[in-house]
């Protein structure tokens, strides 16, 4: 078991330094198949150490693995260690296997792609990142990892870097990303400060006896954690960077802004879960902020139009569940939604991909349609990444998303306002779940679906940035030539049917009152939890139907908007311009962000730089600085002069300095 | 004689000696300085060999040691002197500039 | 005396195995450098003295765990002397891979030349091992007077002489402050050996007795020389300039692990009951050593310059490690002993493959443009850059981390501030030769012009053999440089071609670096070993 968990970390950093050396030698098309050879790697050994792990009694199921002391006699017990339990084992599980299935579709995807190489190395790279980041068995791991997630989806984003809107979307994430990494650090010193050691075992077995009678810097520090959290998670107000990032490659939305590291904030708070159940103000605010972010992002996602956004601020949304489960304790119930989320959210977006492919690159709903007898394979596996998401029964996304505000609802007391948002949330869900549908594959076909029923492929005259229009720069700043949608290509087909058979059985495992699978199997992570619920039979039921009648309802109501009566929508529109307004803007959270940090800090700046940094610290400062560093290099320069004498001549002064500094003390 | 005397006699042999490195521009006269400040060291451990410690003998080894290698150093020190007159034609050490900075 | 019968000392002649190795290889790389035969000169000098130098190592590592007296009352061996001697024969190790196709050793006389480094080595060890103030002044003689004529190898050109005869003369006046300050530790204490020395400090209270202070004084002086702390450096970047480099790559390395050695020792161990009076001078002299090292690096185009200013402030980081007198400080020391060996072994090993494939010298234009040319050569030096500045994941962050460390836990966290303000002045010029390196294009002169640019070349007829040219005299006091026809040193063995054992050099003691940072546990391990000599230390 301890190879077979090193194993997962060792495929994917091999695949990123194999495929970033060989990138010149060989053929472009090999490295797509060793980057995916080396997820796939990864996946077996994560399989072979869940084996494993269920092969030990349930006691022995938390290992951590030391590969060797990284410095332990300086007063800090920084290791290299993994920590091997069913819940990283069920994270490691879920991001290999997703990854897995995005690299195969990326092969095909990225195929003319001029920065084929560069695509798999940054995506192995990403890969072990995330991987390094869930089995990481202590802090100090963890915050490389996180800090190495963030410079890999930065990278990602901004892979088409002749793009202006990349680039700028590269930097937005990673500014964002690094606001989190600073809380992750800053958390860590408060919870290390108290405890003495940073081995998460050992931090948990201590914490309710390090922190007796200062609860309050526990809470301090995991409020920090939070911030880590959120901008990894893109949770309110930190989630401005998440729509832009969809300026990456699709597969890169699939993977990173959908499936897994956006997922990272999620595994944080569950795997602290002994921390934050120690500090509940700090669980209650988290719990608080993942339901005004699933709402938030659910009416924003109801008028957006570019397809990728709409997905994303979807994303948004699942992730509000699931902090919103994990911080009020219903630790499985968010895990479960992470897994199935993981599954029809790639499907989602890989089906997505396949849309703006056939649509030469752009991405704007209004001018989709009718995508339905053209791309059949993708209308299909959209609807089924599409009821799940809408929570439809028997779709995974039902069970999962049941399951967290079944829990929410047993807990009782204020929960209830999270379990109320919730069902609300379920329902702007299946609205704007099946006005991306509708949109895109129902009514009548556009000309690019059109032509592609005419066995034909719409390529635009001149590759442009749809964003911005401006042309696109062929080399690095293009999807490629060629479409490439699921129909035609047997990679994607594979890794899209494989999810959508994941997102209709993954809610299987965890149905109310008839399995336990992912309960019983993360139990040995949990044991140590003191939050017990007992959800009333009748609320389960009432859970179940309400869920189950909201969804449908939803897409009954985009029926009725979109497809039934078509100028719906824009009556409504008409009639509620207020709140449409504030949708699509938003919620005017970037305004608010200019307005409350960018504009006061660009004022600051500008004064700053006028004044202040003109007159004092250029000035007085730097000026002062650089010419004290200057001057003091200059007169160490002079007085080594080269003459013997004159060194004897200062061998002396300090002698009688010395001297004299020495008999003073007599 | 005292003690006071020897180490007096001592330190002046010091700045006899210090006084030579720093006023000398020859360098056998600056190494001949040098020589100068390592007998006054000596001259302090056989004066407090005499008079303050005569139980510790580990002096007189102190000296017989010190002695020798400041006989090496002289010889070491005069070869070298002779290598950069060959070389030079000067053993002004003043001339010796050409490292500096 | 006094009628007395003196009897010998007992001597473990198995714990003296390794010093007696370096001595017996000495006489016989002597005698071997006599013989005929060219090859035995060129090649089986070198590859008798590495034989001695791994025999040596050999011995100490059979010796690693024990801890006893050697020579009574003069030599032990504890953990300290031992993890010392393993970096010095490392570094003489490294040393004769260098100088191997030099051309140091053949201006002079292979069996001379490495004798002279393995007499040098032998006189670290002495001192590494001496628990007496006698041994400690003889291992210190027998470590510098060999290096005086090792610096002044390369006989015919004349900033080699030049820097010998400097070392030889500030060296001699730092060694004669030096034992005067331990005459008059003797004349107070009444002792030579450093455990009588402290009982008598302690017991009789000598800490501010103004013979014991000046003493003390004194000593801070000479070994402060010794360790090349300002300002008392002077002699370093003018010795480190003109010596061959890879006695520079040895001096700059070796003598300092000795020094600081010897620093431990002194001042942890005999001293220890006076700290109060030296601590706070020593912190100063760090403080002082530190800015002014890293001040003076700033804007040296002779990397072997820029490296000397580099090693003072290193020093003076170092040096905050036996002002905190505590065992954390010594274990902080000794780490650092252990990476700045490396680290700076690399650094010096491309500057010597650079001289010998370029015509540039240790100018920084002749690592211009390598990350494209000789990655094999940029990578180590880019690594060696980074680990002095500090950088994570090289040992150098570990270092200054535990040194940084130690200063906060002594008490002296201001001194560790000083370290991080250097550390920023000192990125200044390793990330220009870092820039240098993966920024520029190779300069073109590098490969093609016969006439050397960077490196001052020895005026013609000023040989050994005093065959004086006409002209030289009259060129003598002035000497302008590169003169036209003048004897090439760049052009030398081996033409230009890269040597594999330099670059090996350099690539073995950068992955070593990296190894430290990434894998510091092992160094921590055998540091830790180092404590058992500072009985008094917490």
């Amino acid at each position: 078991m301890e190879t077979t968990a090193w194993l997962v970390l060792a495929f994917p950093l091999a695949g990123a330094i194999l495929i970033g050396l060989l990138a010149q030698h060989v053929p472009a098309k090999l490295t797509g198949y060793l980057g995916t050879l080396a997820i796939g790697g990864a996946f077996v050994s994560a399989v072979l150490t869940f084996l494993s792990l269920q092969g030990r009694e349930e006691e022995a199921r938390q290992v951590v693995f030391v590969g060797w002391d990284y410095a332990r006699s300086v007063g800090v017990d920084a290791q290299i260690s993994i920590l091997v339990d069913p819940l990283s084992v069920l994270m490691i599980l879920v991001v290999s296997g997703v990854s897995t299935l995005i690299h195969l579709y990326s092969v095909a995807y990225m195929e003319s792609d001029q920065g084929y190489a560069r695509f798999f190395a940054y995506l192995n790279f990403f890969v072990f990142s995330m991987l390094l980041l869930v089995l990481a068995g202590n802090f100090m791991l963890l915050i490389v990892g996180w800090a190495f997630v963030g410079a890999a989806s930065y990278l990602l984003i901004s892979f088409w870097y002749r793009r202006t809107t990349a680039t700028k979307a590269g930097i937005k994430a990673f500014v964002i990303n690094v606001v989190g990494d600073v809380g992750l650090v800053l958390g860590t010193y408060f919870i290390f400060k108290h405890t003495g050691t940073l081995d998460f075992l050992g931090t948990f077995d201590s914490v309710e006896r390090d922190f007796e009678g200062s609860t309050g810097d526990l809470t301090a520090g995991c409020l920090l954690l939070l911030v880590g959290a959120f901008a990894k998670s893109a949770q309110i107000p930190l989630h401005t960077w998440l729509p832009d990032a969809m300026e990456g490659p699709t597969p890169v939305s699939a993977l990173i802004h959908a499936a897994t590291m956006v997922t990272a904030g999620v595994y944080l708070i569950a795997r602290m879960h002994p921390l934050f159940e120690q500090a509940p103000a700090a669980a209650d605010t988290g719990a608080i902020i993942g339901a005004v972010t699933l709402l938030v992002a659910g009416t924003i996602a109801i008028v957006v139009t570019d397809l990728k956004r709409v997905i994303a601020y979807s994303t948004m949304s699942q992730i509000g569940y699931m902090i919103m489960g994990v911080s009020a304790g219903a630790y499985v119930a968010g895990l479960f939604h992470l897994m199935t989320h993981a599954f029809f959210k790639a499907l989602l977006f890989m089906a997505a991909g396949s849309v703006i492919a056939a649509m030469g690159g752009r991405q704007d709903l209004d001018s989709m349609g009718g995508f339905r007898k053209a791309m059949p394979y993708t209308f299909a596996c959209f609807c089924i990444g599409g009821l799940a998401l809408a929570a439809v029964p028997p779709f995974s996304g039902f069970f999962s998303k049941d399951e967290i505000l079944l829990d929410l609802g047993a807990e009782g007391g204020w929960h209830w306002v999270l379990y109320v948002a919730g069902y609300v949330g379920s329902l702007l869900t299946a609205v704007y779940t099946f006005r991306l549908i509708f949109r895109a594959f129902f009514n009548d076909p556009v000309p690019e679906a059109q032509e592609l029923m005419d066995g034909h492929l719409h390529h635009p005259a001149e590759a442009a940035n749809p964003a911005t229009g401006e042309t696109e720069d062929t080399d690095v700043g293009f999807p490629g030539a060629d479409h490439h949608i699921a129909e035609q290509s047997p990679f994607m087909r594979v890794a899209m049917g494989i999810l959508a058979l994941g997102a209709i059985v993954g809610g299987f495992i965890q149905i109310p009152k008839v399995t336990h699978g992912l309960e019983s199997f993360l139990d040995p992570t949990f044991a140590r939890s003191e939050i017990e619920v007992e959800p009333s039979d009748g609320l389960i039921y009432f859970g179940l139907v309400l869920g189950a009648v909201l969804g449908l309802l939803g897409i009954a109501i985009a029926y009725r908007i979109w497809v039934q009566k078509p100028g719906t929508s824009a009556a409504i529109q008409a009639r509620l311009s207020v709140l449409h307004k504030l949708f699509s803007n938003k919620w005017y959270f970037d305004e608010l962000i200019e307005l409350v940090v960018v504009r006061p800090l660009s004022w600051f700046g500008r004064f700053g730089q006028q004044t202040f940094e003109r007159i004092f610290v250029n000035g007085a400062l730097v000026g002062g600085t650089t010419g004290l560093v200057r001057a003091g290099s200059a007169a160490v320069r002079a007085v080594q002069s080269g003459y013997l004498r004159s060194y004897a001549a200062l061998l002396l002064g300090g002698l009688a300095v010395v001297g004299f500094y020495f008999l003073l003390q007599a | 004689m005292s003690l006071t005397v020897v180490i007096a006699v001592a330190a002046l042999l010091f700045g006899i000696g210090l006084y030579g490195v720093l006023s000398q521009t020859n360098a056998v006269m600056i190494v001949m300085g040098v020589e100068l400040m390592l007998g006054a060291a000596m001259l302090n451990v056989v004066g407090f060999l005499r008079y303050a410690w005569p139980e510790a003998v580990s002096g007189s080894f102190f000296v017989l040691v010190v002695m020798t290698l400041m006989a090496l150093e002289a010889a070491v020190g005069f070869a070298l002197i002779t290598s950069v007159f060959r070389n030079r034609r000067t053993a002004e050490v003043d001339d010796l500039t050409e490292l500096q900075g | 005396m006094n009628g007395r019968k003196l009897e010998g000392p007992a001597i473990d002649f198995a714990g003296l195995s390794p010093l007696l190795a370096l001595l017996g290889g000495a006489v016989v790389v002597l005698m071997v450098g006599l013989l005929r035969g060219r090859a035995a000169r060129e090649h089986g000098v070198p590859a008798l003295s590495f034989a001695t130098l791994a025999a040596s190592l050999g011995l100490t590592i059979w010796q690693l765990d024990s801890s006893e007296e050697l020579v009574a009352g003069a030599l032990a061996i504890d953990g300290l002397g031992t993890v010392l001697n393993i970096l010095f024969v490392s570094a003489g190790m490294a040393t004769v891979l260098l100088s191997w196709r030099a051309l140091a050793p053949r201006e002079s006389a292979h069996g001379e030349f490495h004798a002279l480094l393995l007499t040098s080595i032998a006189g670290m060890v002495v001192l590494a091992w001496s628990t007496n103030l006698v041994t400690v002044f003889l291992g210190l003689e027998l470590l510098s007077i060999p290096l005086y004529v090792l610096c002044a190898t390369e006989m015919r050109r004349a900033t080699s002489l030049e820097s010998g005869l400097k070392y030889l003369i500030v060296g001699s006046l730092g060694s004669a402050v030096f034992l005067y300050g331990l005459a008059l530790i003797y004349g107070a204490t009444g002792s030579t050996d450093f455990a009588g020395i402290a009982e008598a400090n302690s017991a009789v209270g000598l800490s501010s007795d103004p013979l014991m202070l000046t003493g003390i004084a004194l000593s801070v002086v000479g070994l402060g020389f010794k360790a090349s702390v300002a300002p008392f450096h002077q002699w370093t970047p003018d010795v480190y300039e003109g010596a061959p480099t890879p006695v520079t790559a040895f001096m700059a390395v070796a003598t300092k692990a000795a020094a600081f050695g010897i620093f431990l020792r002194l001042f942890d161990v005999a001293l220890i009951d006076s700290a109060t009076a030296w601590a706070p001078a020593l912190a100063a002299l760090a403080t002082v050593t530190i800015i002014a090292g890293n001040v003076g690096a700033l804007g040296q185009s002779s990397l072997k310059r820029m490296l000397a200013y580099s090693s003072v402030a290193q020093a003076g980081y170092m040096l905050a490690g036996v002002v905190v007198t505590s065992g954390l400080g010594v274990r902080a020391t000794v780490f650092y002993l252990a990476v700045y060996l490396v680290m700076n072994l690399a650094a010096f090993a491309v500057i010597i493959a650079r001289e010998r494939e370029t015509s540039l010298g240790d100018d920084l234009a002749a690592v211009e443009g390598i990350g494209a040319t000789r990655p094999v050569l940029a990578w180590p030096m880019t690594i060696a850059m980074l680990s002095l500045a500090g950088i994570p994941a090289t040992g150098g962050f570990i270092g200054k981390f535990f040194l940084i460390d130690a200063t906060v836990d002594g008490g002296y966290a201001w001194l560790g501030f000083v370290i991080v303000i250097g550390s920023m002045i000192s990125l200044a010029y390793y990330l220009r030769v870092i820039a240098a390196i993966w920024m520029r294009d190779a300069p073109a002169v590098a490969q093609s012009t016969p006439v050397p640019a960077g490196p001052r070349p020895a005026l013609a007829g000023g040989s050994p053999e005093g065959d004086a040219g006409p002209g030289s005299v009259a060129l003598g006091a002035e000497s302008p440089p590169a003169q036209a026809g003048a004897v090439v040193y760049g052009g030398e063995p081996g033409g230009g071609k890269a040597h594999w054992e330099v670059a090996l050099v350099a690539v073995l003691c950068a992955a070593l670096t990296v190894a430290a940072g990434v894998v510091p546990q092992p160094l921590f391990d055998l540091v830790q070993r180092c404590g058992d000599a500072f009985t008094n230390l917490v």
